[in-house]
């Protein structure tokens, strides 16, 4: 039997963290962690053997992009798959993340519902 | 062949012929002396007289006026022929003023022979006539001779019953002379009758009787509205329709001419029947005649036109003089070749460099190099004709090295011919506009993430309430429930703070402002927010100050409460916020203003770092922006505050230290007719 995915939620929103969680766990079928800044998920991607990491931009301290960043550039993080979750949608936002070698983009609000498969369809899990 | 008869024989020939020929009356008074003389001499011979010396003496008078008269008559230039009534030559004296050699023309050959028989007849009719009548007769004819067309005067004069002496005189000269002199006179005539708008003139000065006209042509009817046998009849009639500063100037330049002969070019005003102005341009050369006057030959001509076309010219190129110059946008001239041929004051500005340090340049020496492309190829379409303008947005590089972004505007100019002639470039300085559109942008974008955020909460909850999931988890669906209605009110928050910032700053919504007491606008800001107070477990000290102001009461409550709510949600529990107002007349008032209340809310909260000092009164501006989760606000409250305060005159700024708490200020100017009560 194939191992439910891990899955990392970064978002300094508890509100958006929580509900991220229920849709992956509830109709995923996934695991969950949540990190609520950019150092504690950074310190938590380090320490779990994650499929995939959901993050968000906008976050005090060190935001999404920063975190990118310093995933991509340490060997123990470095091929974990980051999909960028963000309110973020005007084109100048998303200049930024051109820069960036994300997996993808899910804009917020989302589908709770669906959510698991914008994610499974981005990381190629459905084939 | 003319038979010349030499020496002249005196005879009655003689003494006619001088009468005829020193002309009229006097010249044949003087042919009758002679004939007086000859008969003298005939009496004498008839009457025989004895004495020797009496006859010695006439005959010695005789030869003497003979000798005379021989002289004088081979001295004319006239051709002389006495004839016969049935027109036979009887005696013929060449002429030595014109040529006289027509074939036969001799004596004893009759005129018919000679004269074309026109010529001869009208010879022969005159003759008749003179014998007829006893009188001199004079007419002029023309004749073809030897090739040239003469012009001939004849004096046919009776001498004996059936003979006439003719003095032939030859008028050609003066004929030719009188026929150029009317040919001229009709030349000038028509020319200053047919001149479009305008006459010639001869304008006479003559000591002891002043100015006058001695012509006018018709044309000064038309120009002037003057007859001109007015203007000649009085030369003052041109002063009654000219204007007197003009006339002035006019008298001292045609007195200096009369002085010096300096040539008259003048430009004068006149008006017209109809009240216009006509704008006129004389000029006229003067001499002086041995007579002592002085005449000005002269042209006036309608300038008005010309006048009018240069006045437009004028103003035209002053519009475009201040329109360049003065433009708020940089306006350049640039050659097909790309060398800036003029530029605006504020091109040169707007660049760093002058006038003549760019009329040097060629615009590529100061385009950035990855614009240069783009640009060339506007201006390549240009030249070629595939485009009649073109605009882009450039950055052009400044004396001093930066780069000033421009929104470029360029069209080219052609002569008649379609041939290139400059191309007019306007720049327009886009930094401010490259500014506001960032800064909106990012007002955007921060309003879309801050508007998105709730919702993604309250979408995600009521999306997995949906389901049914949780319908066996009431403590779950608890959860997700608190969640959205949360969320909910954040948004309803933050959209109200959006639209109250909004009709703030577009001024949508004019504060009523009335005259308040500051103490009551104290203590329902404190009532407020007391229950928040006591949630916190924080204590609120009020200083209140008596003293009415004039403010709109709800603003300055939602000021003082925005800040209150501020400095108890950054309080630890158990700590104190003051709020306090003062009168101040030095410290605080700005230089306009008397006096004014300054409000303070102190807190012994976490502080602000120095570097937000400046900008947390901007939108969106948190000092974390997590605080806006976990604190409840919008980042709208200290802005909407700043624009509260500034509508109201005032001003409003933080005092802080890390750890140790902040005060926040705000002033309002009080008026001296507000006295505290």
């Amino acid at each position: 039997m194939q191992q439910p995915k891990r899955i990392l939620i970064v978002d300094d929103e508890e509100d958006i963290r929580d509900v991220v969680r229920v849709s992956l766990e509830e109709f995923g079928g996934w695991l969950t962690s949540a990190a609520a800044s950019g150092f504690e998920g950074l310190q938590m991607a380090k320490a779990e053997s994650l499929d995939a990491i959901l993050l968000d931009i906008s976050m005090p301290d060190m935001d999404g992009l920063e975190m990118c960043r310093r995933l991509q550039t340490d060997p123990r993080t470095q091929k974990v798959p980051v999909i960028v979750l963000t309110a973020k949608v005007l084109p100048s936002d998303r200049l930024q993340f051109i820069e960036l070698d994300v997996a993808g983009i899910i804009t917020k609000p989302f589908n709770p519902v669906t959510i698991w498969q914008q994610v499974a369809e981005i990381l190629g899990w459905n084939s | 062949m003319i038979e010349v008869v030499h020496p002249f024989q005196p005879s009655l020939f003689v003494g006619y012929a001088i009468g005829l020929i020193l002309g009229g009356i006097s010249g044949f008074m003087t042919g009758g002396l002679a004939l007086q003389l000859l008969r003298t001499r005939a009496n004498f011979t008839k009457e025989r007289f004895t004495l020797d010396s009496q006859r010695q003496q006439a005959e010695a008078a005789l030869k003497q006026s003979e000798t005379l008269n021989r002289a004088i008559l081979n001295a004319l230039p006239d051709l002389i022929i006495r004839l016969h009534q049935d027109g036979t030559y009887l005696e013929i004296k060449p002429a030595t003023a014109f040529p006289s050699d027509l074939p036969n023309f001799r004596v004893g050959e009759n005129i018919r022979n000679v004269l074309p028989a026109a010529a001869a007849e009208r010879y022969l009719e005159a003759t008749a006539t003179a014998l007829q009548t006893g009188t001199m007769q004079v007419y002029e004819f023309p004749l073809y001779v030897q090739g040239q067309h003469l012009w001939q005067e004849a004096r046919v004069m009776p001498i004996q019953a059936d003979q006439v002496l003719i003095v032939v005189r030859d008028l050609t000269q003066r004929q030719q002379a009188e026929k150029a002199l009317q040919e001229r006179e009709a030349m000038l005539r028509a020319i200053g009758d047919n001149l479009p708008k305008g006459f010639i003139y001869q304008r006479v000065y003559e000591p002891g009787k002043g100015f006058y006209y001695s012509y006018v042509s018709a044309g000064i009817e038309r120009l002037l509205g003057l007859k001109p046998e007015a203007v000649l009849a009085n030369a003052k009639e041109t002063r009654t329709i000219g204007f007197a500063e003009d006339l002035a100037i006019a008298d001292r330049v045609v007195q200096e001419s009369l002085k010096n002969l300096s040539p008259i070019e003048l430009q004068m005003r006149n008006r017209t029947v109809e009240g216009e102005i006509q704008w006129s341009s004389i000029r006229s050369v003067p001499r002086r005649l041995e007579d002592g006057r002085t005449v000005w030959d002269g042209v006036e001509v309608d300038i008005t036109e010309l006048k009018r076309i240069e006045a437009a010219l004028r103003t035209s190129e002053e519009q475009f003089r201040r329109a360049f110059d003065d433009a708020p946008i940089g306006i350049s001239l640039v050659s097909p070749t790309g060398q800036f041929i003029k530029v605006n004051a504020c091109y040169c500005n707007l660049l760093g460099y002058t006038e003549a340090e760019l009329l040097a340049l060629n615009f590529a020496d100061i385009t950035d190099p990855a614009d240069l492309e783009a640009d060339r190829e506007g201006f390549r379409k240009l030249l070629s004709g595939e485009i009649r303008s073109f605009q882009m947005q450039k950055r052009y590089i400044s004396k001093q090295g930066t780069l000033i972004p421009v929104l470029l505007n360029a069209a080219l100019v052609r002569d008649q011919n379609g041939q290139p002639l400059y191309n007019v470039g306007h720049i327009q300085d886009i930094r401010d506009r490259l500014k506001v559109e960032r800064m909106k942008d990012e007002f955007i974008s921060v309003v879309s993430h801050e508007l998105r955020t709730p919702l993604t909460s309250i979408r995600g909850a009521l999306g997995i309430l949906e389901t049914g999931i949780f319908d066996q988890q009431p403590s779950r669906a608890q959860h997700m429930l608190q969640i959205a209605i949360k969320n909910s009110d954040r948004l309803v928050r933050l959209v109200d703070d959006i639209l109250s910032l909004e009709r703030l700053e577009s001024g949508k919504v004019q504060l009523v402002i009335e005259s308040c007491q500051v103490a009551e606008l104290m203590q329902q800001a404190v009532e407020s927010v007391q229950a928040l107070a006591d949630q916190g477990n924080i204590t609120l000290s009020l200083m209140p100050l008596q003293r009415q102001v004039q403010a709109a009461p709800d603003a300055i409550v939602q000021t003082l409460t925005n800040l209150l709510s501020n400095a108890i949600k950054f309080s630890a529990a158990g700590s104190t916020v003051w709020l306090t107002a003062i009168e101040d007349r030095e410290k605080y008032v700005l230089s306009q203003q008397s006096a004014c209340i300054v409000f303070t809310v102190e807190d012994q909260g976490r502080g602000i770092p120095a570097n937000k000092l400046d900008i947390i009164f901007e939108q969106f501006q948190q000092v974390d922006i997590s605080d806006s989760r976990k604190k409840g606000g919008t980042g709208l409250g200290l802005a909407i505050c700043r624009r509260i305060v500034q509508q109201h005159g005032g001003r409003i700024w933080v005092e802080s230290e890390l750890g140790q708490g902040s005060v926040f200020y705000f002033t309002l100017p009080i008026g001296e007719t507000h006295a505290a009560t």
